[in-house]
């Protein structure tokens, strides 16, 4: 009896999967028209091919341009030129290559902590949007205390109790700032969870993991994907700002941030130990916020209509 | 309204006991008492037993002795911040009270933090607007540009650019410290910097969609003059996003002091925090934590009464 009634119920369900995504075909096109956007977009590509090239090569024990490690005091804080292309430092090392050792280092930490980040956030504000009630209470009180303290004091405290090592970093990080993405999915549970065709799904016996995966996700998608790449950027800052408070990434390994700590003590000799790795932040990041406003335009329903 | 206030105000020491204790379970992964290590001073020690009754637990005890010891020193200390508003002491610094350093530092990073919020807020919402009445325009694209580098730019790269620049090459600000107003200039600058951009784009983000409402075009038919359709009708409205802004704002002003109290060398809250995470005094984290939490949890408050107050459209929950 309830085996014809349940294969009815997933057919017809999946008849419905037509509207579950709100990406209509042509999103590509229209996100290639924001030419702003796409050079974001493509400049972040250029970056991870060089963050994964320099991880690869650097572990083969190739070094391009230069060992980021190699000391030469006899060219101990030489400026901009030939060889070194953006300077040495305090110990003679390489900056440029410095810079690009850097780069896997702040990919993986922004990377992976938005994996977390993404996984708390979307496990607690579907259950608290799908289910209401006690748990929807109990959750929610949860994030509303959590978002009481301010999340950069208690990552690091997390991280200058445990030890500053880049995993208990990329953990500090990501369970401490999944509570907006949370409140995010949660709202949008509440409104479609009330559209008919999940009434629809939940009459003809669908159980609720499958509705909220197929039905519920990829509906709110759109504000989710934009909340990610944001996150991306949210994260690759806070990773610096505890590198250069000394918490973070731990020399001799280079990071944005301890470059940025060892040239303020050379400010006034050495002004390209601040300034290159300050811009490689500042593209990095302002490329995933224009990434994620384009893709938040072109989701958007209004967009279009240019106000 | 009164209801909601009441409500409010019952849950915010339930909020700031969780917060407590969350703090304290995170600072118990010190094998010992959490208030004592090798390096505590013999006064501190002294008084420690005298006024709490936390002894130093052995390394060795065992894990329910020492859990014991923590219990005890966790309801002591409760205790007396409840009863008393007493912080407990610093492990690290002889005959100091957390109160002590509190009290000496926070008062100089508030100064700094209102500086820079009561800045951010001035320029971010003139800018903003004046980008939203001159939008797709020159002066458009400079303030979204503008704004852009703002979110983008981490402090201490602001810091020590503006450091180096009107500190030491133009010699127009001191380079540091504390104590006179011009010394207050560059930090605060430095601190309002992503504020002052993320307003300016929420403003004009609010403007936008606001100037096409039809009771502007009813105030600009009545014949009311440009300037004040924007500023009373318009921005009234615009200011919404940016006071709903402010209680999380004043939260990052305050932890992004951090950074900013490291580049200027002011001996603030925010460099003492960092400094007893640093030397792992456990007492004087746990009273920072609370402190700063305390702060948040009020400016929340304040922020969401005065959006009820701004915007007669809220009504507040329980407002019945």
């Amino acid at each position: 009896m309830v085996e014809p009634a349940k294969t009815f119920g997933s057919s017809l369900a999946e008849g419905l999967d037509v509207q579950t995504t709100r990406m209509r075909p042509g999103f590509v096109v229209r996100f290639r028209r924001r030419r702003v956007a796409l050079l974001a977009f493509w400049f972040l590509m250029v970056l991870f091919f060089v963050a994964v090239a320099t991880f690869i090569t650097s572990r083969l024990g190739i070094h391009i341009p230069f060992d980021p490690d190699a000391q030469n005091m006899s060219q101990r804080l030489s400026p901009p030129g030939w060889p070194h292309v953006l300077g040495t430092d305090q110990f003679g090392r390489d900056v440029f290559a410095r810079i690009l050792n850097a780069s896997y280092i702040s990919m993986f930490v922004g990377f992976l902590a938005v994996a977390i980040e993404l996984a708390l956030g979307v496990l607690v504000g579907a259950a608290a949007g799908y289910f209401g009630g006690w748990i929807d209470n109990v959750l929610m009180r949860l994030v509303d205390a959590l978002l009481c303290i301010p999340s950069f004091l208690l990552i690091l405290t997390l991280v200058a109790i445990v030890s500053p090592s880049i995993w208990v970093i990329i953990a500090a990080i990501g369970v401490l700032s999944w509570m907006e993405l949370a409140r995010l999915v949660r709202a949008e549970f509440l409104t479609l969870r009330e559209m008919d065709y999940v009434a629809a799904a939940r009459a003809l016996g669908v159980p609720a993991w499958r509705i909220i995966l197929s039905h519920l996700l990829p509906n709110s998608l759109a504000p989710v994907l934009v909340s990610a790449v944001l996150g991306v950027a949210g994260a690759i800052l806070t990773e610096a700002g505890l590198s250069f408070l000394g918490f973070g990434v731990q020399p001799p390994q280079a990071s944005w941030g301890n470059i940025i700590t060892d040239g303020k003590t050379y400010l006034l000799d050495a002004w390209w130990l601040i300034i290159w790795p300050g811009v490689a932040i500042l593209l990095t990041t302002m490329a995933f916020y224009l990434t994620g406003e384009g893709i938040r335009e072109v989701l958007d329903p209004k967009e279009g209509k240019r106000i | 309204m009164i209801a909601y206030v009441i409500r409010r105000l019952i849950q915010l020491p339930i909020i700031l006991w969780v917060i407590y204790t969350l703090t304290y379970v995170l600072i118990c992964q010190h094998p010992g008492n959490p208030f004592i290590d090798d390096k505590t001073p013999r006064e501190q020690r002294a008084l420690l037993a005298a006024r709490y009754g936390v002894v130093d637990t052995p390394a060795d005890a065992p894990w329910r002795q020492r859990w014991a010891d923590r219990g005890r020193t966790y309801v002591n200390y409760l205790g007396r911040l409840v009863l008393h508003g007493d912080f407990g002491l610093s492990s690290q610094n002889a005959g100091k009270t957390v109160g002590d350093i509190i009290g000496s530092t926070l008062p100089r990073s508030m100064m700094l933090g209102a500086f820079a919020l009561v800045l951010a807020v001035l320029v971010g919402c003139s800018l903003g607007v004046l980008a939203a009445v001159r939008s797709h325009g020159p002066v458009d694209y400079f303030v979204m540009l503008y704004a852009m580098l703002g979110i983008s730019l981490p402090t201490f790269v602001i810091g020590a650019v503006l450091l180096s620049f009107f500190g030491f090459t133009l010699g127009l600000f001191p380079v540091g410290g504390w104590g006179s107003p011009a010394q207050l200039v560059l930090p605060g600058i430095t601190l309002s910097l992503p504020f002052t951009a993320y307003i300016a784009r929420l403003t004009r983000a609010g403007m936008m969609d606001v100037l096409h409402a039809d009771y502007i075009r009813t105030a600009r038919a009545k014949g009311l003059p440009e300037r004040r359709v924007v500023l009373k009708h318009a921005f009234k409205l615009a200011f919404l996003p940016v006071l709903s802004f402010l209680g999380p704002a004043t939260a990052a002003i305050l932890t992004g002091s951090f950074v900013v109290e490291k580049i200027f060398n002011i001996p603030g809250i925010g460099r003492a925090f960092v400094i007893s995470v640093q030397s792992k005094d456990y007492g004087l984290i746990l009273g920072t934590v609370m402190i700063y939490s305390t702060l948040l949890v009020v400016a929340n408050l304040i922020v969401d009464l005065a959006y009820g107050l701004v915007d007669p459209r809220i009504r507040l929950e329980g407002d019945a």
